[in-house]
């Protein structure tokens, strides 16, 4: 009993330490602070919390927009409430937040808070300073995870391929590192800012025997017009199983 | 009684032949087990084992696929001071091969999922070939459009241990 007890005081302990470590953290810079729980981010800093993969990158403007790669769900800032159900259910889960210019993030701010998210972001400027400082051209994510692929099934992902620079660019060469795997992209031509979706399929069978089988690695190539980005890469993870061995 | 010994002397020199050929098959396995091994030399990492080399993709272009096997020869120098290793030799598909040739001989043909222990060595200042076969019809009629490959490899240099090539192509029918 008294163990239990103990336990659940440490417990409590940790769940009151961590809530107070996401406070320290986004204590805001009173100069830049939007709201008692915000953090308002350059594009720079932007891109180190797009790299941490426990963040919740959230864009917010409405109507829908180009989406920074890595970006986990679209809400419109005032259906945040009515959508809440999109949002992580762990409200300790640190969001990022950006909109176009920045009004209707600051405003989700607010209403994240409000749902008692702890631990917010927001890009300063919106997409349009994003897309300022980060003049390239991106496929999206460098590793898709397939998990299981039943042998004999079509495993199909897609990835997604953005222009982030103000001119367009042309997609010049699509392949894949084995005849197993397929790339397509939806559009070939992107205009500024625009972005496209790339369907991957990897066929297990292919070789119609069972060299395929066990784990697997296989690669994308894009190339682009774009001499600063002529190459673009990433790859399908996964591991291929009989279908009698399940 | 001469008969006997005689047949004693038969049978003795018949167990000499069985005998011997015995002793012939197992060293003839130990050789050809050997050699499947190839070098079977035990990777010896050293950061004076240094690859050069010539270049590390190619594009033959456009190639139809009822010409045939498509080839490249990739140089792989070693300018380091010991002697440089390369094993495990992988390509990313079943359509390509890969294979070292150089004065310590040829590596197995190596594929997608070929598994060897050969190790292929490489004296300082030599030059070896990496032969790099791609079949445009592997895949059948369905294989056309552009592809890429890559053929990797490992290396006893700790400071670059993976070296890899691309060959790329635009298959037409």
């Amino acid at each position: 009993m008294l163990l239990v007890v103990l336990l659940l005081i440490s417990g409590l302990g940790i769940v009151l330490a961590r809530q107070q470590f996401s406070s320290v953290q986004s204590t805001p810079d009173p100069e830049r602070s939007l709201g008692s729980t915000s953090n308002l981010l350059s594009a720079q800093e932007f891109n180190q919390i797009l790299a941490d993969e426990t963040v919740f990158v959230l864009d917010v403007h409405t109507p829908e927009q180009v989406h920074i790669p890595g970006t986990d769900a679209v809400i419109a800032y005032d259906q945040l409430e009515e959508q809440q159900d999109q949002l992580p259910a762990d409200k300790a889960t640190p969001i990022a937040v950006y909109c176009r210019s920045g009004g209707m993030s600051a405003e989700a701010v607010q209403t994240l808070a409000k749902l008692g998210y702890t631990t917010v972001y927001e890009l300063a400027g919106g997409l349009q300073a994003y897309q300022e400082s980060n003049n390239q051209v991106t496929l999206w994510p460098a590793v898709q995870e397939l998990g299981t692929v039943i042998y004999g099934d079509v495993a199909t992902t897609t990835f997604t391929l953005t222009n982030l620079t103000p001119l367009p660019v042309k997609i010049t060469r699509i392949s894949t590192s084995c005849g197993c795997t397929t790339a397509e992209v939806a559009k070939e031509q992107l205009a500024a800012y625009e972005q496209t979706t790339v369907t991957v399929r990897f066929d297990p069978a292919v070789h119609e025997d069972d060299t395929d089988v066990g784990e697997i690695t296989r690669s994308i190539y894009i190339s682009t017009d774009h001499p600063q980005f002529e190459r673009l890469e990433a790859a399908i993870e996964g591991e291929v199983v009989l279908q009698e061995d399940i | 009684m001469k008969n006997k010994y005689k047949n004693t002397a038969q049978k003795k020199s018949k167990a000499g032949f069985i005998i011997a050929g015995i002793i012939v098959f197992t060293i003839g396995i130990l050789v050809w087990a050997m050699s499947q091994l190839g070098g079977t030399a035990e990777v010896r990492m050293s950061s004076a084992a240094e690859a050069s080399v010539s270049e590390q993709s190619f594009d033959w272009g456009t190639i139809d696929m009822d010409e045939g096997l498509a080839t490249k020869t990739f140089e792989i120098t070693n300018d380091g001071t010991e002697t440089l290793q390369l094993y495990e030799v992988a390509t990313s598909c079943t359509c390509t091969t890969a294979q070292l040739i150089s004065e310590s001989g040829r590596s197995p043909l190596y594929s997608m999922h070929t598994k060897s222990k050969y190790v292929h060595e490489i004296a300082p200042g030599e030059t070896a070939q990496l032969e790099v076969v791609f079949n445009p019809a592997f895949h059948g009629p369905s294989g056309v459009g552009p592809i890429t490959r890559q053929v990797t490899m490992q290396t006893n240099n700790p400071q670059e241990p993976i070296l890899s090539f691309e060959v790329a192509a635009d298959v037409v029918k």
